[in-house]
């Protein structure tokens, strides 16, 4: 695979997810979308090649910088729920689609009441997918600090988030 | 409860050991296995709201992206090749620089051929003279040295003659000037008896 071909391929892949990640940062579409071309116009200066094997945290990191640059040029930090329209699938039921849109609509009101390093994290390992490791890596922090946020995290979302089922799991 | 290995365990991110550590605590401790069972449900609400694709790039930004990472890519690769044969240059001159310098430095503990050897004169045309030994009619070894410094005299073959089985190599580089007393000999084969000295000249 050609350097190109790499970095073609990393865009197609990790470009809505690195918009949405730079959008939590900077609070705005456009600069989001400004910060993931800055991060791959940044990835084409470098060697690809040796980068590939981490590329995707590295793709985070700079975007994550990116995405910070631009929220200092234009100080304007949204808290508000990124108004997203909630998309299902179109397989559903109507009526079991209704209730998954507004769960899905209220898991995202919960999780952007988080703060914002649990708002990155929660973004991080669900939106793109990273490990701890990654997470870490993109985040500059130690794995365990990720842990540990994480967990807080989620168990905030536990506390809100109400337990259909509550029965204990069989050992 | 407050241990972070729940939603670790809850997220896939344990392994081996540690993984059968928690999964023995579990089995154990019914207030854990309720706070698992709740971080799972949240996880996995999560992993259906937040995996939905959001919005990308705009078409146009897109297009004109990829031209400018094309471009950069060419930029880098040829960057890339000049620092490949450049770096490799670059290195072999400066151990060359080393090897002369330490040499040069060393001419003192290279026996009594060297130090007669600094003996040699360069003079104003270019000629090259030593002291010629009294034993120079025996058996003669050339060589042939080219120097660097054509301003000083230096770009010029030197052929270099010697008596007996004594082989001398004779340095004419950058070092070498017509200011420089001194040509610098090492002897490659030394022998106490065979002559010592040899003459040289300048062709």
């Amino acid at each position: 695979m050609s350097p190109e071909q790499i970095i073609v391929g990393a865009l197609d892949r990790y470009e809505r997810m690195l918009v949405s990640y730079a959008r939590e940062i900077t609070g705005d579409l456009d600069s989001a979308r400004d910060a993931v071309q800055e991060t791959f116009l940044r990835l084409s200066r470098q060697d690809v090649i040796s980068l590939e094997p981490r590329l995707r945290p590295w793709l985070f990191l700079v975007c994550r910088n990116c995405a910070l640059d631009h929220r200092r040029k234009v100080v304007r930090f949204s808290t508000e729920p990124v108004e997203e329209a909630a998309q299902t699938s179109e397989e559903m039921p109507p009526d079991v689609r209704a209730i998954a849109e507004e769960d899905a609509i209220r898991l995202r009101g919960l999780v952007s009441g988080l703060p914002r390093q649990q708002r990155e994290l929660i973004k991080l390992k669900f939106e793109a997918d990273l490990s701890y490791k990654e997470m870490a890596e993109a985040l500059k922090t130690s794995v365990s600090t990720v842990g540990v946020q994480l967990h807080e995290a989620i168990k905030t979302l536990r506390r809100q988030w109400p337990h259909e089922n509550t029965e204990i799991l069989p050992t | 409860m407050n241990d972070p290995r729940i939603t670790a365990y809850a997220l896939n991110e344990m392994r081996g050991d540690e993984r059968e550590k928690f999964e023995f605590d579990l089995a154990a401790d019914t207030r854990t296995q309720t706070d698992l069972q709740q971080a799972t449900e949240v996880v996995g609400a999560l992993g259906q709201v937040m995996t939905q694709p959001g919005e990308g790039l705009e078409p146009q930004a897109r297009e004109k992206l990829l031209c400018e990472i094309a471009q950069n890519q060419k930029i880098f690769q040829r960057r890339r090749k000049i620092v490949r044969f450049a770096v490799p240059v670059a290195l072999a001159a400066a151990a060359s620089i080393v090897v002369l310098l330490w040499v040069s430095g060393g001419k003192t503990t290279q026996g009594p051929a060297m130090a007669a050897a600094d003996g040699a004169k360069v003079s104003r045309d270019g000629n090259l003279s030593t002291p010629v030994g009294p034993d120079s009619a025996e058996s003669t070894v050339s060589s042939q040295v080219r120097g660097i410094d054509s301003s000083s005299g230096a770009g010029r073959t030197i052929r270099m003659s010697e008596s007996g089985r004594a082989a001398w190599e004779m340095r004419a580089d950058t070092n070498f000037s017509l200011t420089s007393p001194a040509v610098r000999m090492k002897p490659l084969i030394w022998d106490e008896e065979l002559p010592r000295w040899g003459g040289f000249h300048h062709e």
